[in-house]
């Protein structure tokens, strides 16, 4: 069997996905400098290349301390990558009567492949090579970013490690904005951040901070609901 | 790097990977309501606040002017690792 029949090769899916392969370069470079705070590059490289998902992997280097909170680890990168829920559902109809063909192409599904995928599926091109060779690439870029920051953090000096913790907070505060739908769907994530703190004294570890996320979620969704019911 | 942490990476890649599976196979199955969705959606953006503004606390003022200057550098920026990288400066040259 040839190689492009194991692996599919699409020329437009590698062409759409590369300005998000190159961000996904430097967004794992400053992953892998971060991420040296808390964990060797090996470890945090060993960590792009099977998890796979960045904010996830934010949020668990943040909260990856001794004794590990794995449960709060899980239900947060549960919680951040629910979305791929959502993305399978649009991409099911492309892999009917072809389920372990499906599974093999969402394995590594990121944001910028689903897009490709979608893209590939509207402009008449091969939605499933688009989806693999986007897939391919995103992985590289990402694993190939993490470990080259992984490398450059060891070297940094002791004074600029706080400002790695600094770095991950920044990252993820960066990442709201597109998230929050106007001034209604901030109302949510404020009330998760002072629940959050509100409830800090009464939790151990990180609970505090997933009761904090529920509760604003909550928030969100009934806002949602109510403005549906306006509508 | 001990044992659990290899044990904590093994189940958090395990656990990507089902979420990306299982959303796959439950999706073509039709068997995700539509409310489950809408509440998915509107957790992360929640999740995220709630670790930045506990993290923050917990780092002291260099942390809050890291967050809150990557916050405003969005605004301008659009570009997150832009946004991020100028927060950090921010917080080195005012903390």
């Amino acid at each position: 069997m040839a190689i492009n029949k194991l692996v599919p090769f699409s020329a437009v899916g590698a062409r759409w996905t590369a300005p998000f392969a190159l961000s996904s370069v430097a967004w794992g470079l400053a992953f892998g400098v971060a991420a040296t705070a808390k964990m060797p590059a090996a470890f945090a490289t060993a960590m792009s290349a099977t998890v796979f998902s960045g904010t996830a992997q934010l949020m668990a280097i943040e909260l990856w301390s001794h004794p590990l909170p794995l449960v709060a680890i899980l239900l947060a990168a549960l919680s951040i990558n629910a979305r791929y829920l959502a993305m399978g559902a649009t991409l099911a109809p492309l892999y009917a009567g072809r389920t372990r063909q499906g599974l093999a192409a969402t394995t590594l599904l990121s944001d910028a492949s689903w897009i490709v995928a979608l893209r590939a599926e509207r402009e008449g091109h091969d939605p499933h090579a688009a989806l693999i060779t986007s897939n391919m690439l995103m992985w590289i870029s990402w694993v190939g970013g993490t470990l080259a920051g992984g490398v450059a953090g060891h070297w940094m000096p002791e004074s600029l490690l706080m400002g790695l913790e600094w770095l991950v907070l920044a990252l993820l505060a960066a990442v709201l904005p597109p998230l929050v739908d106007r001034w209604r769907g901030a109302v949510g994530p404020v009330v998760g951040a002072a629940a959050a703190i509100g409830l800090d004294p009464l939790f151990s570890g990180s609970w505090h901070v997933l009761a904090g996320g529920l509760a604003g979620g909550a928030v969100t969704y009934w806002i949602g609901r109510n403005a549906d019911g306006e509508g | 790097m001990g044992k659990d942490d290899l044990l904590a990476l093994l189940a958090l890649a395990a656990l990507c990977l089902a979420v990306r599976w299982t959303g796959f196979l439950a999706a073509s199955a039709g068997r995700i309501p539509k409310e489950a969705q809408r509440f998915i959606g509107a957790v992360p953006a929640s999740l995220i606040a709630a670790l930045v503004v506990s993290s923050a606390a917990q780092s002291g003022a260099g942390g809050f002017l890291a967050v809150g200057a990557a916050l405003l550098l969005m605004f301008v920026l659009k570009n997150e690792l832009l946004a991020a990288l100028g927060g950090v400066t921010a917080a080195f040259l005012l903390a």
